[in-house]
């Protein structure tokens, strides 16, 4: 199964969401800040990326930015508190996200959009 | 295919004399072929008949040889059955006939009781045709196959000899050896023949022995009746008799004769390969063909040789025409025969002669054409050049020479001369002359028309006169000692004639012998002198022209000296220097009528000594040449004898003035003074010379009033230029001080005055000195402050309007000694007006006494007025600067508060919602039992734990909107692109599919193809987005969206439909504003900001369209949106 790094500060969250999506059987590493994601990404290789934005020091516009930079085609989907219609703009159209998802979050939707963007 | 005529007569030839050849070689090949074919039948006929005859002999041999068999004495003991004697004597039989190679005997029963073959013994042939048939007769069956060898049988009966009884039978298997004899004897059938048994079985043929070409055939190879081969097989096994080309069994064509033994029921069939049997046939046909070709070969030979020998004279004739057509008329043909051909050739020869004789001749007058025609053309140009110098120049003299010089080079005669006559006059000059000789010049020389008759003639008569001899001819004794003098022989006169004119004559003459002129030199000579004439009065009128022109010169040259000039004095001196080079004068002089119309003063001189000027600074009108063109308006011009002024007499005198000339000077219709110029000798000053100066004065006239409009309009523009730069100064700045200073230097400066103040008043009594400019500091003490009424500033306060005086008159007393101290003379005071107010007054001084006009004065309170307004802005502008100050301060204080609300805010939302998604998200798993399962309560607790949760996070997103709502009206930032609405739809719907997908409401799209809008994509699909996201969230579980677009007049009208819940129509008003929802319930049960039709609402208006919603409660939403299309520009 696929293999998803998950990038959030909240070591809870990060591991509510491994626990969802290893109940789903997909794999599952973490990240806890955007230096670490950055630097996981050349050896886990992932197929997908869920992204916080509020984190301290390197924010997830940022990491988002300079995952894009290096890996274009991998596919990021942000994953955040911020719901408003702004955030989602800056996301989706200007930072071109794959998906942006808001917490707290469906564990249906959130598999369903993940497994979505997996396959396609 | 073009031919030639050698190729046709060889073609000719070859059909001629191939085509018998070709008809009977085929007719003779033919008969061969059938009388070929017809002997082989013959031949194959005869070699069937006899070897049937031969293979019956065989069979019927065989008979005799087993009935004899039948008939020998043991054979009657098969009655008795004494098998062993039978035996023997069967063996002994076989051993005799080695071809029986199975001989048996049989009862009555059928049953074989002795045989060569023991293993036969006791086998029973009751139901066999051999027994059987053999009852009676003889049987003969066919052939087969028995232990591996191929045999036919005989039977016979068996009878008691005595009785005739029946008493068994004998069969005999026979080896065919003589049949295959005969079937294997080749000859008479060359390479290929062969003979066949063939016998019918059934439907098919059987073939009975081995072949030439199949040594396996014998019972083996077999072909149906119908078959396409083997045809005389079948033919022959039918019965039939004859003889056929046809295909044989190996699909060959073969010749064959068939026929049938009857005695054996087989048929036969001698054949022979059609390929070998026709070898006498082709062997004839190759012979034919190679006989043809030799036969083609030595008709081709002949047929070449015959052309040739034909053509080639007509080839030789066709190639010279050729090369005559090319233009070589060299040609020549030898005629090499006698019949027609030759003929031909010879008058060819002939005609190329006299076409040759005519081209050289043609050629020659072609020759001495285009000799002719340079001749005429060198002429021409000639011709062209004089006249263009002739008529190019206005210099009469060089003119003529030229004239004179070409008509001698063109005619080509040794000597051309012209004369020309004055209008009216009946002499004429000798104007030019050329010779080529050199000769006694008669330029100049003057000639009387009525002693030279000849001359006379050509001039009245506006025609040439030809003189062929002058020796001989009758000319009056002047013409002779001229013609004598010079040798003239033959002597040509043309007039020069322009129109009804004549001006005079050109004569050309051969000199020492005579010289016959041509029609043409005639001609030419008579043009040459027309143009002479024409360039005469070319000439005449040019130096007219001139004349005028330089007349018109000068007054340009005045004009434009005194509209430069705007400086009197420089101006009338210009004017006098121009006059006098005009009028080739001494010297001149200008007069000004002064204001009392009486006096007249000298304004400017030249060419007059101090003492005079000094004397003559003053005249009346009427005294002297000035005041009498002054007074009369008029040019006036005397000598100095009659000069009216005598105080002035005797320094004119010594000025050698002589000669004078005055004319008045105009402006706008009225005298302002007199110009006048003088000259040193006696002189008449000429109409031309009076109108120049007429000119001339007016001019000055013209000048005079520029310059005073000149002195009034830079007056009135240095006004202008004070007040803009007073206005400059004080609109600058708001620091009052500094306009203050500004104001008054600028106003010193511009009006050249030594010092100034400004006051302001204080209240209502006194002013109070501000600044003060080019005074000491101990005045500017006294007069920091003074009650209104005192000086200047005080009474300029008072009176509202400035006031102007000098120390003499000063209003105040107190002041006085302190002005004096100062050496203020002039002084000057200038209230401040603000809105109808006195503000303050200005106060200027002078140290030189000055007078001011009232323009000054009026510039002077135009300034004050300007400082005025100015002081009052800038004190509205001190006053409200400090509560602007304070605005300021509060606003940025509020602005920081307000950053501070939305950053806390920010984060405390964050904060609050990350536990939140903790608590929502490990509750939803265990209530979807991931973790195990669950007890039913348990289960509603979770959800209840999921659904409060849900709750907070909106409460949460609610405190968020709060903060929002400190933001003003979102400023769109757009990029505008020609955007596809279709594209930016389809988008959006990708966009919301996720939440519509989880509501199952499906989203269809009805859109126009190439709606082009102009727009911002992503701000556009957020429009979309949220129309679609507010047309989920309102619908119903399983609802339907529709999007239509189309195009509506200019614009693009996208409607998003929904089959929701519907908006209450009192509510539709406000929805666009922001926060706005339907019902604050709803906020809790669909979520939402409330913003985004604002939002929405925002961008439509940022693309210059428009939004609006239709609703029904329960039924459903509409909402519409109008932008303006983008037509494309193929449109």
């Amino acid at each position: 199964m696929a293999k998803i790094m998950v990038v959030d500060d909240e070591p809870d969250t990060v591991d509510l969401i491994k626990l969802v999506l290893e109940t789903e059987g997909f794999e599952v590493v973490a990240a806890y800040s955007g230096k670490e994601c950055l630097e996981k990404l050349e050896v886990e290789k992932p197929a997908l990326v869920l992204l916080d934005i509020m984190m301290p020091e390197m924010d997830g516009w940022e990491v988002m930015h300079k995952i894009k930079e290096k890996y274009e085609d991998l596919p990021v989907a942000i994953l955040t508190v911020r719901d408003q219609d702004i955030d989602k703009m800056l996301g989706l159209h200007v930072l071109k996200a794959d998906d942006y998802i808001t917490k707290p979050f469906g564990r249906k939707e959130l598999v369903d959009r993940v497994r979505k963007m997996v396959e396609s | 295919m073009k031919l030639n005529i050698t190729q046709k007569l060889i073609i000719a030839f070859i059909i001629i004399s191939l085509l018998p050849y070709a008809v009977i070689s085929y007719s003779n090949y033919s008969a061969e072929k059938d009388a070929i074919e017809n002997k082989v039948f013959d031949v194959l006929s005869a070699l069937a008949e006899a070897k049937s005859t031969h293979i019956s002999t065989v069979v019927n041999f065989r008979i005799a040889q087993v009935r004899e068999v039948s008939t020998s004495n043991f054979m009657q003991e098969i009655e008795s059955k004494n098998t062993s004697n039978i035996n023997f004597n069967l063996l002994r039989v076989k051993k005799e006939i080695p071809e029986f190679f199975e001989i048996s005997a049989l009862d009555i029963n059928g049953t074989v009781i002795a045989s060569t073959e023991s293993g036969q013994i006791g086998k029973s042939h009751a139901e066999e045709e051999l027994f059987k048939n053999a009852g009676k007769n003889v049987y003969i069956g066919g052939i087969e196959y028995y232990d591996n060898r191929t045999g036919y049988t005989i039977s016979s009966p068996v009878l008691k000899r005595d009785t005739g009884k029946f008493i068994g039978v004998i069969a005999v298997r026979v080896y065919p050896r003589l049949i295959y004899d005969v079937t294997g004897d080749y000859t008479g059938l060359g390479e290929s023949g062969e003979s066949l048994l063939v016998q019918r079985r059934g439907n098919e043929v059987v073939f009975l022995n081995p072949l030439r070409h199949n040594a396996t055939a014998a019972l083996r190879l077999s072909y149906p009746l119908d078959s396409e081969i083997a045809i005389p097989a079948i033919l022959a096994a039918e019965g039939g008799k004859g003889t056929i080309k046809a295909l044989d069994y190996r699909g060959k064509e073969v010749f064959s004769a068939y026929t049938y033994i009857p005695v054996i029921d087989w048929g036969l069939v001698v054949k022979i390969d059609s390929s070998e049997a026709l070898i006498p046939v082709n062997k004839f046909r190759t012979r034919a063909i190679a006989l043809g070709i030799f036969y083609f070969a030595v008709v081709m030979a002949l047929a070449y040789l015959f052309g040739k020998r034909y053509t080639a004279p007509i080839r030789r004739l066709s190639d010279a025409s050729k090369k005559v057509a090319k233009g070589d008329l060299t040609v020549r043909i030898e005629p090499e025969s006698r019949d027609e051909i030759g003929e031909l050739a010879q008058s060819f020869d002939v005609m190329v002669k006299r076409l040759r004789e005519f081209y050289e001749r043609l050629e020659q007058k072609v020759e001495e054409r285009t000799r002719d025609l340079n001749r005429k053309n060198l002429e021409l140009a000639a011709l062209i050049k004089t006249i263009q110098s002739i008529s190019s120049g206005f210099d009469l003299n060089k003119i003529l020479e030229i004239a004179v010089k070409e008509a001698v080079r063109t005619v080509n005669v040794p000597y051309c001369s012209i004369v020309l006559v004055e209008e009216g006059k009946d002499y004429g000059t000798v104007a030019s002359e050329y010779s080529r000789a050199k000769l006694k010049p008669s330029l100049g020389e003057i000639l009387y028309l009525n002693d030279c008759p000849t001359l006379n003639e050509a001039f009245r008569e506006k025609r040439y006169v030809l003189v062929a001899d002058a020796r001989k001819a009758g000319l009056s004794p002047r013409e002779r000692e001229i013609a004598e003098k010079l040798d003239m022989r033959s002597i040509l006169v043309v007039p020069l004639v322009l129109g009804e004119k004549t001006l005079g004559t050109m004569q050309l003459s051969s000199l020492g012998e005579t010289k016959e002129f041509t029609k043409e030199e005639i001609n030419i000579c008579q043009t040459i002198a027309n143009q002479v004439a024409i360039a005469i009065e070319n000439a005449h009128l040019f130096s007219e022209l001139k004349r005028h022109d330089k007349t018109l010169e000068t007054l340009f040259e005045i004009d434009r000296v005194v509209s430069q000039s705007l400086f009197l004095d420089e101006l009338l001196k210009a004017a006098i220097d121009k006059s006098i080079e005009v009028t080739s004068s001494d010297a001149g002089w200008v007069y000004l009528l002064q204001e009392d119309g009486e006096t007249l003063t000298l304004e400017a001189s030249r060419g007059i000594s101090e003492e005079l000027v000094q004397a003559a600074k003053k005249l009346k009108v009427g005294q002297g040449v000035s005041g009498l063109a002054v007074n009369s308006g008029k040019p006036v011009t005397m000598d100095i004898e009659n000069y009216p002024y005598p105080r002035l007499l005797p320094l004119m005198m010594k000025n050698s003035i002589t000669s004078l000339v005055g004319v008045p000077l105009m402006a706008k219709g009225k005298t302002i003074g007199a110009l006048v110029l003088s000259s040193s000798r006696h002189r008449v000053f000429s109409k031309d010379d009076i109108d120049v100066l007429s000119s001339i004065g007016s001019q000055i006239g013209v000048a005079f009033e520029n310059a005073r409009l000149y002195s009034e309009l830079r007056r009135h523009s240095e006004t202008m230029e004070i007040l803009f730069e007073i206005d400059r100064v004080v609109s600058q700045s708001l620091d009052i001080e500094e306009i203050f200073r500004e104001a008054l230097a600028k106003t010193l400066q511009m009006l050249s005055l030594d010092a100034g103040g400004i006051y302001l008043l204080e209240d209502e009594t006194r002013l109070k000195l501000k600044t003060l400019m080019g005074a000491s500091e101990a005045f500017a003490g006294v007069v920091s402050e003074i009650p209104v009424g005192v000086g200047v500033a005080g009474t300029a306060v008072q009176n509202k309007m400035p006031v102007v005086t000098d120390i003499d008159h000063y209003p105040s007393r107190e002041l006085l000694p302190f002005l004096e101290k100062e050496g203020l003379v002039t002084l000057i005071g200038v209230p401040l007006m603000a809105k109808g107010r006195v503000v303050g007054a200005m106060n200027l001084a002078n140290r030189r006494r000055r007078v001011f006009s009232k323009e000054d004065i009026d510039i002077l309170a135009s300034i004050g007025s300007q400082i005025g307004v100015a002081i009052e802005n800038a004190r509205l502008y001190q006053e409200s600067k400090a509560a602007l100050e304070k605005l300021q301060a509060a606003y940025e204080e509020l602005k920081s508060l307000d950053r501070m609300k939305s950053e806390f805010l920010s984060n405390v939302s964050h904060e609050l919602k990350t536990p939140l998604v903790s608590i929502r998200g490990y509750g939803e798993l265990l209530y979807d039992e991931k973790l195990g399962a669950l007890p039913q309560a348990q289960k509603s607790a979770l959800e209840a734990i999921i659904r409060n949760a849900d709750r907070l996070t909106r409460l949460i997103n609610s405190l968020l909107f709060l903060s929002v709502q400190q933001m003003g009206k979102p400023e769109i930032k757009m990029k505008p692109k020609p955007q596809d609405i279709d594209e930016i739809i389809t988008a959006s719907i990708a966009d919301m599919k996720v939440q519509a997908e989880r509501k199952n409401i499906s989203v269809e799209k009805d859109v126009s193809r190439q709606l082009m809008v102009m727009g911002d994509k992503d701000r556009l699909t957020e429009v979309f987005m949220n129309l679609i996201d507010n047309a989920i969230k309102f619908s119903y579980h399983g609802g339907k969206i529709n999007i239509k677009a189309r195009e509506e007049d200019d614009n693009v009208h996208v409607t998003v439909t929904d089959t929701g819940i519907g908006i209450p129509e009192n509510v539709l008003p406000f929805l666009f504003q922001r926060f706005y929802q339907a019902d604050a319930s709803i906020t809790r049960k669909y979520g939402g900001t409330g913003l985004g039709l604002y939002i929405c609402k925002s961008i439509v208006d940022a693309h210059n369209g428009n939004i609006w919603i239709e609703s029904k409660v329960g039924k459903g939403t509409t909402v519409h949106v109008l932008l303006p299309q983008l037509k494309s520009r193929a449109a």
